[in-house]
Protein backbone atom coordinates (compact mmCIF):
# COMPACT_ATOMS: atom_id res chain seq x y z
CA UNK A 1 0.00 0.00 0.00
CA UNK A 2 2.80 2.41 0.95
CA UNK A 3 4.62 1.74 -2.31
CA UNK A 4 1.48 2.31 -4.41
CA UNK A 5 0.90 5.54 -2.61
CA UNK A 6 4.52 6.54 -3.10
CA UNK A 7 4.15 5.93 -6.81
CA UNK A 8 1.05 8.08 -6.97
CA UNK A 9 2.92 10.86 -5.17
CA UNK A 10 5.71 10.56 -7.72
CA UNK A 11 3.09 10.85 -10.46
CA UNK A 12 1.64 13.96 -8.83
CA UNK A 13 5.13 15.48 -8.81
CA UNK A 14 5.61 14.52 -12.49
CA UNK A 15 2.26 16.04 -13.48
CA UNK A 16 3.28 19.26 -11.75
CA UNK A 17 6.54 19.45 -13.70
CA UNK A 18 4.78 18.62 -16.99
CA UNK A 19 2.40 21.48 -16.33
CA UNK A 20 5.32 23.82 -15.58
CA UNK A 21 7.14 22.82 -18.79
CA UNK A 22 4.03 23.39 -20.89
CA UNK A 23 3.85 26.88 -19.41
CA UNK A 24 7.55 27.39 -20.19
CA UNK A 25 6.88 26.57 -23.86
CA UNK A 26 4.80 29.72 -24.16
CA UNK A 27 7.82 31.82 -23.24
CA UNK A 28 10.58 29.82 -24.95
CA UNK A 29 8.81 29.84 -28.32
CA UNK A 30 9.91 33.48 -28.54
CA UNK A 31 13.45 32.08 -28.76
CA UNK A 32 12.48 29.38 -31.21
CA UNK A 33 12.59 26.65 -28.59
CA UNK A 34 9.71 24.33 -27.80
CA UNK A 35 9.28 20.89 -26.37
CA UNK A 36 6.69 18.53 -27.79
CA UNK A 37 4.47 16.56 -25.41
CA UNK A 38 6.57 13.37 -25.78
CA UNK A 39 9.72 15.44 -25.22
CA UNK A 40 8.24 16.97 -22.07
CA UNK A 41 7.42 13.49 -20.73
CA UNK A 42 10.92 12.31 -21.65
CA UNK A 43 12.56 15.27 -19.89
CA UNK A 44 10.52 14.69 -16.74
CA UNK A 45 11.57 11.03 -16.79
CA UNK A 46 15.21 12.00 -17.30
CA UNK A 47 14.97 14.44 -14.38
CA UNK A 48 13.73 11.61 -12.16
CA UNK A 49 16.60 9.40 -13.36
CA UNK A 50 19.17 12.17 -12.90
CA UNK A 51 17.91 12.76 -9.35
CA UNK A 52 18.08 9.07 -8.56
CA UNK A 53 21.58 8.73 -10.02
CA UNK A 54 22.73 11.70 -7.96
CA UNK A 55 21.01 10.37 -4.81
CA UNK A 56 18.88 13.47 -4.49
CA UNK A 57 15.20 14.22 -3.95
CA UNK A 58 13.16 17.09 -5.28
CA UNK A 59 10.23 18.70 -3.46
CA UNK A 60 7.62 21.11 -4.64
CA UNK A 61 8.68 22.96 -7.76
CA UNK A 62 11.38 21.46 -9.96
CA UNK A 63 14.66 23.00 -11.04
CA UNK A 64 13.77 22.20 -14.69
CA UNK A 65 11.72 25.35 -15.03
CA UNK A 66 14.60 27.50 -13.74
CA UNK A 67 17.00 25.66 -16.02
CA UNK A 68 14.80 26.38 -19.04
CA UNK A 69 14.51 30.04 -18.04
CA UNK A 70 18.30 30.34 -17.59
CA UNK A 71 19.21 28.83 -20.98
CA UNK A 72 16.32 29.65 -23.30
CA UNK A 73 17.87 32.88 -24.60
CA UNK A 74 21.17 31.20 -25.49
CA UNK A 75 21.77 31.14 -29.24
CA UNK A 76 23.96 28.07 -28.63
CA UNK A 77 20.90 25.90 -28.03
CA UNK A 78 19.65 24.54 -31.34
CA UNK A 79 15.92 23.76 -31.45
CA UNK A 80 16.59 20.19 -32.63
CA UNK A 81 19.00 19.62 -29.70
CA UNK A 82 16.90 21.39 -27.09
CA UNK A 83 15.73 18.20 -25.36
CA UNK A 84 19.24 16.65 -25.35
CA UNK A 85 20.80 19.83 -24.00
CA UNK A 86 18.23 20.12 -21.21
CA UNK A 87 18.75 16.48 -20.22
CA UNK A 88 22.54 16.93 -20.21
CA UNK A 89 22.32 20.11 -18.17
CA UNK A 90 20.06 18.43 -15.63
CA UNK A 91 22.65 15.71 -15.06
CA UNK A 92 25.40 18.31 -14.73
CA UNK A 93 23.29 20.40 -12.39
CA UNK A 94 22.76 17.56 -9.89
CA UNK A 95 26.36 16.42 -10.21
CA UNK A 96 27.74 19.86 -9.35
CA UNK A 97 25.10 20.36 -6.67
CA UNK A 98 26.47 17.29 -4.89
CA UNK A 99 30.06 18.36 -5.55
CA UNK A 100 29.40 21.71 -3.91
CA UNK A 101 28.18 19.95 -0.74
CA UNK A 102 25.04 22.08 -0.82
CA UNK A 103 27.09 25.27 -0.59
CA UNK A 104 25.72 26.63 -3.88
CA UNK A 105 22.15 27.77 -4.31
CA UNK A 106 20.23 26.62 -7.40
CA UNK A 107 20.52 30.12 -8.82
CA UNK A 108 24.29 30.38 -8.31
CA UNK A 109 24.88 27.00 -9.91
CA UNK A 110 22.62 27.73 -12.90
CA UNK A 111 24.43 31.02 -13.51
CA UNK A 112 27.84 29.30 -13.33
CA UNK A 113 26.67 26.60 -15.76
CA UNK A 114 25.34 29.19 -18.17
CA UNK A 115 28.59 31.16 -18.06
CA UNK A 116 30.75 28.13 -18.92
CA UNK A 117 28.19 26.84 -21.43
CA UNK A 118 28.52 30.12 -23.34
CA UNK A 119 32.32 30.15 -23.01
CA UNK A 120 32.66 26.63 -24.40
CA UNK A 121 30.27 27.18 -27.28
CA UNK A 122 27.54 25.06 -25.77
CA UNK A 123 29.71 21.91 -25.71
CA UNK A 124 28.39 19.86 -22.80
CA UNK A 125 31.31 17.41 -22.99
CA UNK A 126 33.66 20.20 -21.82
CA UNK A 127 31.42 20.95 -18.88
CA UNK A 128 31.31 17.25 -18.05
CA UNK A 129 35.10 17.13 -17.76
CA UNK A 130 35.24 20.15 -15.46
CA UNK A 131 35.82 20.21 -11.75
CA UNK A 132 33.55 22.32 -9.57
CA UNK A 133 36.42 24.75 -9.00
CA UNK A 134 36.92 25.14 -12.74
CA UNK A 135 33.21 25.67 -13.23
CA UNK A 136 33.19 28.42 -10.61
CA UNK A 137 36.55 29.84 -11.70
CA UNK A 138 38.15 29.43 -8.28
CA UNK A 139 41.51 27.78 -7.45
CA UNK A 140 41.44 24.04 -6.81
CA UNK A 141 42.34 23.58 -3.10
CA UNK A 142 44.14 20.29 -3.87
CA UNK A 143 46.38 21.96 -6.44
CA UNK A 144 46.99 24.83 -4.03
CA UNK A 145 48.16 22.35 -1.38
CA UNK A 146 50.54 20.74 -3.87
CA UNK A 147 51.97 24.14 -4.84
CA UNK A 148 52.40 25.04 -1.18
CA UNK A 149 54.40 21.86 -0.61
CA UNK A 150 56.63 22.60 -3.59
CA UNK A 151 57.31 26.13 -2.32
CA UNK A 152 58.05 24.75 1.11
CA UNK A 153 60.60 22.29 -0.28
CA UNK B 1 6.12 8.33 31.24
CA UNK B 2 5.41 4.78 30.34
CA UNK B 3 5.78 3.54 26.80
CA UNK B 4 2.74 1.41 26.11
CA UNK B 5 2.23 -1.16 23.40
CA UNK B 6 -0.15 1.20 21.64
CA UNK B 7 2.54 3.85 21.55
CA UNK B 8 4.83 1.38 19.87
CA UNK B 9 2.11 0.64 17.34
CA UNK B 10 1.74 4.32 16.67
CA UNK B 11 5.46 4.58 16.21
CA UNK B 12 5.42 1.77 13.67
CA UNK B 13 2.65 3.50 11.82
CA UNK B 14 4.40 6.85 11.68
CA UNK B 15 7.50 5.16 10.35
CA UNK B 16 5.31 3.45 7.75
CA UNK B 17 4.35 6.91 6.66
CA UNK B 18 7.96 7.67 5.84
CA UNK B 19 7.81 5.05 3.10
CA UNK B 20 6.47 7.85 0.89
CA UNK B 21 10.12 8.62 0.28
CA UNK B 22 10.35 5.54 -1.94
CA UNK B 23 9.74 6.80 -5.50
CA UNK B 24 12.78 8.92 -6.11
CA UNK B 25 15.40 6.73 -4.55
CA UNK B 26 14.05 3.22 -4.19
CA UNK B 27 15.60 1.08 -1.54
CA UNK B 28 17.99 3.71 -0.25
CA UNK B 29 15.81 5.43 2.30
CA UNK B 30 13.54 3.03 4.09
CA UNK B 31 14.74 0.67 6.75
CA UNK B 32 14.31 -3.05 6.18
CA UNK B 33 10.95 -4.32 7.32
CA UNK B 34 9.48 -0.90 7.85
CA UNK B 35 6.69 -0.94 5.33
CA UNK B 36 5.58 -4.55 5.50
CA UNK B 37 4.34 -5.08 9.02
CA UNK B 38 2.44 -8.30 9.51
CA UNK B 39 1.54 -7.48 13.09
CA UNK B 40 -2.20 -8.04 13.43
CA UNK B 41 -2.52 -5.57 16.27
CA UNK B 42 -0.93 -2.93 14.07
CA UNK B 43 -3.30 -3.77 11.26
CA UNK B 44 -6.30 -3.06 13.49
CA UNK B 45 -4.74 0.15 14.51
CA UNK B 46 -3.97 1.53 11.06
CA UNK B 47 -6.35 4.02 9.49
CA UNK B 48 -8.41 2.88 6.51
CA UNK B 49 -6.88 3.13 3.06
CA UNK B 50 -8.19 6.61 2.24
CA UNK B 51 -7.30 7.93 5.70
CA UNK B 52 -3.81 6.54 5.29
CA UNK B 53 -3.42 8.17 1.87
CA UNK B 54 -4.49 11.49 3.33
CA UNK B 55 -2.10 10.98 6.25
CA UNK B 56 0.81 10.31 3.91
CA UNK B 57 -0.09 13.21 1.63
CA UNK B 58 0.00 15.51 4.65
CA UNK B 59 3.37 14.06 5.66
CA UNK B 60 4.69 14.67 2.14
CA UNK B 61 3.52 18.29 2.17
CA UNK B 62 5.03 18.84 5.60
CA UNK B 63 8.31 17.33 4.43
CA UNK B 64 8.32 19.60 1.37
CA UNK B 65 7.83 22.57 3.71
CA UNK B 66 10.66 21.41 5.98
CA UNK B 67 12.96 21.02 2.95
CA UNK B 68 12.14 24.59 1.89
CA UNK B 69 12.84 25.83 5.42
CA UNK B 70 16.05 23.79 5.61
CA UNK B 71 17.41 25.11 2.31
CA UNK B 72 15.94 28.54 3.00
CA UNK B 73 14.27 28.28 -0.40
CA UNK B 74 17.65 28.24 -2.13
CA UNK B 75 17.48 24.69 -3.41
CA UNK B 76 14.71 22.67 -5.02
CA UNK B 77 16.41 19.37 -4.19
CA UNK B 78 18.34 17.86 -1.31
CA UNK B 79 20.46 14.71 -0.91
CA UNK B 80 18.25 11.71 -0.20
CA UNK B 81 20.03 11.28 3.15
CA UNK B 82 19.03 14.81 4.17
CA UNK B 83 15.44 14.18 3.09
CA UNK B 84 15.40 11.04 5.24
CA UNK B 85 16.81 12.93 8.22
CA UNK B 86 14.18 15.64 7.83
CA UNK B 87 11.44 12.99 7.56
CA UNK B 88 12.83 11.34 10.70
CA UNK B 89 12.70 14.72 12.44
CA UNK B 90 9.00 15.04 11.62
CA UNK B 91 8.35 11.47 12.77
CA UNK B 92 10.27 12.15 16.00
CA UNK B 93 8.21 15.24 16.89
CA UNK B 94 4.91 13.50 16.14
CA UNK B 95 5.96 10.49 18.22
CA UNK B 96 6.89 12.80 21.10
CA UNK B 97 3.44 14.37 21.00
CA UNK B 98 1.73 10.98 20.87
CA UNK B 99 3.81 9.60 23.73
CA UNK B 100 3.38 12.57 25.99
CA UNK B 101 -0.17 13.70 25.33
CA UNK B 102 -2.20 11.28 23.29
CA UNK B 103 -2.21 8.49 25.90
CA UNK B 104 -4.22 5.56 24.62
CA UNK B 105 -6.04 7.29 21.77
CA UNK B 106 -5.71 5.89 18.29
CA UNK B 107 -4.22 7.77 15.37
CA UNK B 108 -7.47 7.97 13.36
CA UNK B 109 -9.17 9.55 16.40
CA UNK B 110 -6.40 12.10 16.78
CA UNK B 111 -6.38 12.88 13.05
CA UNK B 112 -10.06 13.78 13.24
CA UNK B 113 -9.16 16.61 15.57
CA UNK B 114 -5.93 17.90 14.06
CA UNK B 115 -3.85 17.51 10.94
CA UNK B 116 -0.29 16.27 10.70
CA UNK B 117 1.18 19.78 10.69
CA UNK B 118 -0.59 20.58 13.96
CA UNK B 119 0.57 17.28 15.47
CA UNK B 120 4.11 18.04 14.36
CA UNK B 121 3.97 21.59 15.70
CA UNK B 122 2.72 20.42 19.10
CA UNK B 123 5.46 17.78 19.18
CA UNK B 124 8.08 20.37 18.25
CA UNK B 125 6.92 22.61 21.11
CA UNK B 126 7.18 19.64 23.44
CA UNK B 127 10.74 19.04 22.22
CA UNK B 128 11.49 22.67 23.08
CA UNK B 129 10.06 22.22 26.58
CA UNK B 130 12.04 19.01 27.07
CA UNK B 131 15.20 20.80 25.93
CA UNK B 132 14.65 23.51 28.54
CA UNK B 133 14.13 20.81 31.14
CA UNK B 134 17.32 19.15 29.89
CA UNK B 135 19.26 22.36 30.53
CA UNK B 136 18.07 22.33 34.13
CA UNK B 137 19.10 18.69 34.47
CA UNK B 138 22.49 19.60 33.00
CA UNK B 139 22.99 22.17 35.75
CA UNK B 140 22.14 19.53 38.33
CA UNK B 141 24.51 17.02 36.73
CA UNK B 142 27.31 19.57 36.99
CA UNK B 143 26.35 20.46 40.57
CA UNK B 144 26.50 16.79 41.56
CA UNK B 145 29.60 15.99 39.47
CA UNK B 146 32.06 13.66 41.18
CA UNK B 147 35.57 14.71 42.17
CA UNK B 148 37.17 12.13 39.93
CA UNK B 149 40.04 12.37 37.50
CA UNK B 150 38.36 10.01 35.06
CA UNK B 151 38.81 11.55 31.63
CA UNK B 152 35.76 10.00 29.96
CA UNK B 153 33.56 11.25 32.81
CA UNK B 154 34.71 14.86 32.46
CA UNK B 155 34.80 14.79 28.65
CA UNK B 156 31.23 13.54 28.63
CA UNK B 157 30.03 16.27 30.99
CA UNK B 158 31.69 18.79 28.68
CA UNK B 159 30.16 17.16 25.59
CA UNK B 160 26.71 17.17 27.19
CA UNK B 161 26.97 20.94 27.64
CA UNK B 162 27.88 21.14 23.98
CA UNK B 163 24.78 19.13 23.10
CA UNK B 164 22.53 22.03 24.04
CA UNK B 165 24.43 24.36 21.70
CA UNK B 166 24.56 21.93 18.79
CA UNK B 167 21.07 20.39 19.12
CA UNK B 168 19.06 21.06 15.98
CA UNK B 169 15.53 20.78 17.32
CA UNK B 170 14.09 22.53 14.28
CA UNK B 171 15.19 20.03 11.66
CA UNK B 172 16.87 16.99 13.20
CA UNK B 173 15.58 16.63 16.76
CA UNK B 174 16.24 12.89 16.66
CA UNK B 175 20.01 13.44 16.51
CA UNK B 176 22.41 13.44 19.46
CA UNK B 177 25.13 15.84 18.32
CA UNK B 178 27.73 15.03 20.97
CA UNK B 179 30.11 12.23 21.94
CA UNK B 180 29.10 10.36 25.07
CA UNK B 181 32.04 8.22 26.16
CA UNK B 182 31.12 7.67 29.79
CA UNK B 183 28.99 4.57 30.13
CA UNK B 184 26.24 4.36 32.73
CA UNK B 185 25.81 1.18 34.76
CA UNK B 186 22.38 0.72 33.15
CA UNK B 187 22.65 2.18 29.65
CA UNK B 188 19.82 4.15 28.04
CA UNK B 189 18.30 2.13 25.23
CA UNK B 190 15.86 2.79 22.37
CA UNK B 191 15.79 6.54 22.74
CA UNK B 192 16.88 9.31 20.42
CA UNK B 193 17.50 13.04 20.54
CA UNK B 194 16.53 15.00 23.62
CA UNK B 195 14.73 11.99 25.10
CA UNK B 196 18.01 10.07 25.17
CA UNK B 197 19.82 13.02 26.75
CA UNK B 198 17.14 13.44 29.42
CA UNK B 199 17.29 9.78 30.36
CA UNK B 200 21.08 9.82 30.35
CA UNK B 201 21.24 12.93 32.55
CA UNK B 202 18.64 11.60 34.99
CA UNK B 203 20.55 8.35 35.39
CA UNK B 204 23.88 10.14 35.65
CA UNK B 205 22.51 12.39 38.43
CA UNK B 206 21.17 9.37 40.31
CA UNK B 207 24.56 7.66 39.98
CA UNK B 208 26.33 10.88 41.07
CA UNK B 209 24.10 11.33 44.11
CA UNK B 210 24.60 7.71 45.08
CA UNK B 211 28.39 7.99 44.81
CA UNK B 212 28.43 11.27 46.76
CA UNK B 213 27.12 9.39 49.81
CA UNK B 214 30.52 7.72 50.20
CA UNK B 215 33.84 9.01 51.50
CA UNK B 216 35.83 10.23 48.43
CA UNK B 217 39.04 8.66 49.78
CA UNK B 218 37.35 5.27 50.05
CA UNK B 219 35.82 5.73 46.59
CA UNK B 220 39.29 6.41 45.17
CA UNK B 221 40.73 3.31 46.87
CA UNK B 222 37.91 1.21 45.49
CA UNK B 223 38.37 2.58 41.96
CA UNK B 224 42.08 1.72 42.02
CA UNK B 225 41.16 -1.81 43.06
CA UNK B 226 38.34 -2.13 40.52
CA UNK B 227 40.17 -1.15 37.35
CA UNK B 228 43.65 -0.95 35.88
CA UNK B 229 43.63 2.80 35.32
CA UNK B 230 40.79 4.80 36.94
CA UNK B 231 41.88 7.92 35.03
CA UNK B 232 42.18 6.60 31.48
CA UNK B 233 39.84 3.59 31.48
CA UNK B 234 36.27 3.79 30.22
CA UNK B 235 34.84 2.65 33.56
CA UNK B 236 31.60 3.34 35.33
CA UNK B 237 32.28 4.82 38.78
CA UNK B 238 28.92 3.92 40.26
CA UNK B 239 29.25 0.20 39.52
CA UNK B 240 31.98 -0.85 42.02
CA UNK B 241 30.45 1.35 44.71
CA UNK B 242 26.99 -0.08 44.21
CA UNK B 243 28.29 -3.65 44.04
CA UNK B 244 30.37 -3.42 47.20
CA UNK B 245 27.82 -1.40 49.17
CA UNK B 246 25.17 -3.96 48.27
CA UNK B 247 27.49 -6.84 49.19
CA UNK B 248 28.23 -5.31 52.60
CA UNK B 249 24.51 -4.73 53.17
CA UNK B 250 23.81 -8.39 52.38
CA UNK B 251 26.46 -9.34 54.95
CA UNK B 252 24.90 -7.05 57.54
CA UNK B 253 27.93 -4.75 57.50
CA UNK B 254 28.30 -1.00 57.11
CA UNK B 255 27.78 -0.22 53.41
CA UNK B 256 29.75 3.00 53.72
CA UNK B 257 32.97 1.05 54.43
CA UNK B 258 33.01 -0.07 50.77
CA UNK B 259 35.78 -2.63 51.31
CA UNK B 260 34.88 -6.30 50.71
CA UNK B 261 37.41 -8.74 52.15
CA UNK B 262 38.31 -12.22 50.92
CA UNK B 263 36.34 -13.65 53.82
CA UNK B 264 33.35 -11.52 52.87
CA UNK B 265 33.53 -12.87 49.32
CA UNK B 266 33.49 -16.46 50.62
CA UNK B 267 30.37 -15.72 52.62
CA UNK B 268 28.80 -13.99 49.62
CA UNK B 269 29.58 -17.03 47.50
CA UNK B 270 27.69 -19.25 49.90
CA UNK B 271 24.84 -16.82 50.02
CA UNK B 272 24.49 -16.04 46.32
CA UNK B 273 25.61 -19.07 44.35
CA UNK B 274 22.47 -20.86 43.32
CA UNK B 275 21.07 -22.83 40.40
CA UNK B 276 18.06 -20.56 40.21
CA UNK B 277 18.48 -17.04 38.84
CA UNK B 278 15.16 -15.98 40.39
CA UNK B 279 16.37 -16.91 43.86
CA UNK B 280 19.52 -14.89 43.30
CA UNK B 281 17.44 -12.00 41.99
CA UNK B 282 15.22 -12.06 45.08
CA UNK B 283 18.21 -11.92 47.43
CA UNK B 284 19.81 -9.06 45.47
CA UNK B 285 16.49 -7.18 45.36
CA UNK B 286 16.12 -7.48 49.11
CA UNK B 287 19.68 -6.27 49.58
CA UNK B 288 19.02 -3.33 47.28
CA UNK B 289 15.87 -2.32 49.18
CA UNK B 290 17.79 -2.46 52.43
CA UNK B 291 20.67 -0.45 50.94
CA UNK B 292 18.23 2.26 49.83
CA UNK B 293 16.92 2.44 53.39
CA UNK B 294 20.40 2.58 54.90
CA UNK B 295 21.55 5.32 52.55
CA UNK B 296 18.21 7.18 52.75
CA UNK B 297 17.57 6.87 49.04
CA UNK B 298 13.93 7.93 49.09
CA UNK B 299 13.34 9.45 45.65
CA UNK B 300 11.15 7.00 43.67
CA UNK B 301 13.13 7.52 40.45
CA UNK B 302 16.41 6.84 42.25
CA UNK B 303 14.96 3.76 43.91
CA UNK B 304 13.68 2.50 40.57
CA UNK B 305 17.10 3.01 38.98
CA UNK B 306 18.87 1.19 41.82
CA UNK B 307 16.38 -1.65 41.40
CA UNK B 308 17.33 -1.78 37.71
CA UNK B 309 20.99 -1.79 38.68
CA UNK B 310 20.28 -4.67 41.08
CA UNK B 311 18.70 -6.66 38.24
CA UNK B 312 21.74 -5.95 36.07
CA UNK B 313 24.03 -7.09 38.90
CA UNK B 314 22.10 -10.33 39.40
CA UNK B 315 22.37 -11.14 35.68
CA UNK B 316 26.12 -10.55 35.78
CA UNK B 317 26.62 -12.54 39.00
CA UNK B 318 24.60 -15.61 38.06
CA UNK B 319 27.12 -17.38 35.79
CA UNK B 320 30.14 -16.49 37.98
CA UNK B 321 31.92 -18.81 40.38
CA UNK B 322 34.48 -16.24 41.42
CA UNK B 323 33.35 -12.82 42.64
CA UNK B 324 36.80 -11.17 42.81
CA UNK B 325 36.08 -8.81 39.93
CA UNK B 326 32.59 -7.93 41.11
CA UNK B 327 33.07 -7.39 44.84
CA UNK B 328 36.59 -6.01 45.05
CA UNK B 329 38.97 -5.46 47.97
CA UNK B 330 40.95 -2.32 48.68
CA UNK B 331 44.63 -2.65 47.87
CA UNK B 332 44.16 -5.59 45.55
CA UNK B 333 44.81 -4.47 41.98
CA UNK B 334 42.50 -5.30 39.13
CA UNK B 335 43.37 -8.64 37.59
CA UNK B 336 45.21 -9.93 40.66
Amino acid sequence: MAENFALSLANIQKSKIIHELRACNELTQNFGLQLTEPQIVAIVQKNAEALMNAGRMEFGSSVIKDLVMEFCDSNLVEPKEYETVLAGLLELFYYFKNESLEALTDEELLKALRKRFDEYGGALEYLRSMSLEALLGVPDPMEEDENDEETFE
Amino acid sequence: MKMTKKHLNKQTHITDGAAFLLPVSPGSLTEPGVSGSTDNENRDYLPHHSENDDFEMQLWELLALQVRRFTMGDSSSVPAETAKDLADGIRYCIDIYLKHFAEERSMPDILQEMNISELYEKGRKRVEQLTQYGKRLMKKARATALATGNIAYHDTLQALRGFFKAYNMEFMPQDIPCMIDYQLFVPVKNKEGIEYILSYLKRLIIENEFCLRFDPAKTALLMFAACADPIQDLVNIFQPLFNNALALTLLGKDALLLDVSEEDRCLLGKMLQTEDVNTLQSVIDLGCASLCETLSVNNPESKAYLALAAKELAVRLFPLKDYRHVFVSFGVSFGA
